[in-house]
């Protein structure tokens, strides 16, 4: 079934078991936005927010329900690095590969499907409330058939010392997949957590994640998001994940792009109260055919707010970036500050950039300054070092690795630096 | 240890250098002086590897193997050291994990073993100490917001560590005031032995005084116009470039 049937059908299938879900606002949800799916069609590069990635040959493709069972994912973890495991297959929640998230003081975690029951009031208050399906057949096809994804209730005063590990196993060995996961992150006032979201494909078919993160953090809260994109060549994935701040609280996000088919990140964070800051961070370290667009949206909706962001690539091959970064000053949020910018290095000739800054500045009392660059290899540095005796692809592994250790540094957690550092390493390397 | 023989080069089609003839012994220091626009960069950058210059005739053989076969990083490997007259500044790169990467890739070159991370600490401080250089410039990005004197003795701290048996200063006193061209200067006569040599290149024969070299030459209009010992130094500091010019002139 192509990508429109494949969700009709499943929507039906979900609207005819509906178990606990009948007469919820999870299911009101689902069926508005079906309603709403039928009168939108998914973008086209004529749409201005698509205009450079073209995900036609996802819509035109078939897709199949696979049957998976999978034994450990020891070799899909991060090497040394301590974490709560919370594992998905195909979408689904595995609490048999998952660690256990019971008995973790001030924390509420699971399968959003499996805790909606207990947690029923919070999850009405905020689900649906950080994304529009007005704009976007994407999100609105997620909201038709969401099901099940990771539910995170931190509770008020607590840090969660251990990050939060969400790995997402997507089979496509025996057809093309779709999965269409929806977390929910509630972060308490005052509490503190970090939670990692990366995707495996397992097989050689094409894997498409259609995944929704919304994420709420109270005042003074403290969320790290770390986005690890390190997928297949045939894995394509549309992430959109958008958080509300209250006041005080800081936003850490880190979104690296290694490998893949086609990558969309919608990442937007909404200041709703003052002082809060907001941290933006993408690397993009792409080579073959890999599309990676990264669109960020920074809304700043009342005075006295930080943002920064920082994205910065290195392309090579036939590979694609795209970056499109907002910056929105509402009229009350004076005595801004957010910066941003970014930066880009080309290794081939076929290699592409689109990138775009636009801030939109209704308040005129705020520092906003933003830029872009796309340049190749500084030659200078290069023939330094190789005046040194350093090789040239040392060299040019050793100045590629630095221009992308500015993002990586803000990962708090070492391991997970190392891990990605490896990879990029052994990229520049070869 | 050097010979350059009938160098001629060019760059975007006009010829900067039109037959340098130079030999450079084991033990020697030469200094390379002229005016501006003479050449004198140039042929420090065609020896260190550059790819801007176009060589289109002459040969160039260090330790009998010829340069021109050989790529930036090889020359380096063999002993051949340029302190850059302006040394590029690295974010994120840090010194210490630089010069680590290039000692060992040199250290291989020569069948050693890479230094482990004490061994090449202690080696790195003890080098330090030639151009008076603090241990907290070891952890700082290449260069990065270095002052002047600082990259330049940054510069000498990397020719300790390399141990070249050729060292070319390309204008190393330029931008310097009298305390870091003493340092700079000290550094490099306490590197200096029987087996290895200097080509010192400059505009002014004030770092002479410092370094003091056995043969003189003068570079002008692509060409080595005059070759003496230290006295010709004075002799320009003295008498400006111009005689040197009217001479060249008179030959032509």
């Amino acid at each position: 079934m192509k990508l429109q049937d494949y969700i009709v059908a499943d929507y039906s299938t979900k609207a005819e078991h509906l178990n606990g879900f009948a007469g919820s606002r999870f299911h009101a949800l689902r069926q508005q936005a079906f309603e709403q799916l039928s009168t939108q069609s998914f973008p086209t590069v004529k749409n201005e927010e698509w205009k450079y990635t073209n995900v036609q040959a996802l819509v035109a493709q078939t897709y199949t329900t696979p049957d998976t069972t999978i034994a450990s994912v020891n070799e899909y973890c991060i090497p040394d690095m301590e974490c709560i495991k919370v594992v998905f297959v195909n979408g689904e929640f595995s609490a048999t590969l998952s660690d256990s998230l019971a008995d973790i003081h001030g924390l509420t975690a699971g399968s959003l499907h499996n805790e909606y029951a207990s947690n029923k009031d919070v999850i009405d208050e905020k689900l649906g409330t950080a994304v529009n399906t007005e704009t976007n057949a994407f999100t609105t096809a997620n909201t038709a058939v969401m099901n099940d994804g990771l539910f995170v209730n931190v509770a008020k005063n607590t840090i969660i010392e251990k990050p939060l590990y969400v790995l997402s196993i997507v089979d496509a060995t025996a057809g093309n997949t779709l999965v269409q996961p929806r977390h929910l992150l509630l972060f308490g006032e005052n509490s503190q957590a970090t939670v990692i979201f990366r995707t495996v494909t397992l097989g050689a078919n094409s894997s498409v994640t259609n995944q929704i993160v919304e994420c709420f953090a109270e005042r003074a809260a403290i969320v790290n998001c770390y986005v690890v994109q390190d997928d297949s060549e045939n894995a394509s994935i549309i992430n959109t994940h958008n958080t509300h701040q209250n006041a005080n609280s800081v936003l850490n996000i880190v979104t690296v792009s290694l490998s893949g088919a086609i990558i969309r990140n919608t990442v937007g964070t909404k200041l709703n109260e003052q002082n809060t800051e907001a941290h933006m961070y993408g690397l993009y370290v792409t080579d073959g055919k890999t599309h990676v667009d990264n669109h960020t949206v920074m809304d700043h909706a009342v005075a006295n707010c930080h943002s920064n962001e920082l994205y910065k690539g290195i392309l090579d091959g036939n590979s694609q970036g795209v970056f499109n970064g907002k910056i929105f000053v509402r009229e009350d949020a004076q005595k801004t500050l957010a910066y941003q910018s970014n930066r880009n290095i080309l290794l081939s000739n076929t290699a592409t950039v689109n990138t775009k800054p636009q801030l939109e500045i209704w308040a005129d009392d705020v520092k906003c300054s933003h830029g872009c660059t796309v340049g190749q290899l500084d030659e200078e540095a290069l023939f330094y070092l190789r005046a040194r005796g350093i090789g040239e692809r040392n060299a040019k592994a050793l100045l590629l690795t630095a221009f992308a250790e500015d993002i990586t540094e803000k990962i708090s957690i070492e391991a997970l630096r190392n891990f990605i550092n490896s990879k990029i390493e052994q990229r520049l390397i070869q | 240890m050097l010979q350059i023989i009938g160098l001629h080069a060019s760059i975007n089609g006009k010829e900067i250098l039109k037959g340098i003839d130079l030999t450079v012994n084991p033990g020697e220091i030469h200094a390379i002086m002229g005016p501006n626009g003479s050449g004198k960069s140039t042929l420090a950058s065609i020896l260190a590897g550059r790819e801007d210059y176009e060589v289109t005739a002459g040969t160039v053989l260090f330790n009998g193997k010829d340069v021109f076969e050989m790529s930036p990083e090889e020359r380096s490997r063999e002993g051949l050291f340029l302190a850059f007259q302006y040394p590029v500044e690295i974010p994120g790169v840090s010194t210490a994990n630089f010069l680590k990467t290039a000692v060992n890739e040199v250290r291989k070159h020569r069948g050693m073993e890479p230094l482990d991370a004490m061994d090449f600490l202690t080696l790195m401080r003890e080098k330090a100490k030639l151009v008076e250089m603090d241990s907290s410039f070891f952890s700082r990005s290449l260069n990065e917001g270095f002052s002047g004197g600082e990259k330049k003795r940054n510069e000498i701290f990397q020719m300790a560590m390399l141990e070249p048996t050729l060292s070319i200063l390309d204008e190393t006193d330029s931008g310097l005031d009298i305390d870091a061209l003493r340092i700079v200067s000290e550094g490099v006569n306490k590197l200096k032995s029987s087996s290895n040599s200097t080509i010192v290149i400059t505009h002014y024969q004030r770092l002479l005084n410092y370094i003091v070299p056995d043969v003189v030459h003068v570079l002008y209009k692509g060409r080595i116009m005059k070759t003496g010992g230290k006295e010709l130094a004075l002799e320009l500091e003295e008498r400006g470039y111009d005689w040197i010019k009217t001479e060249s002139e008179e030959t032509v």
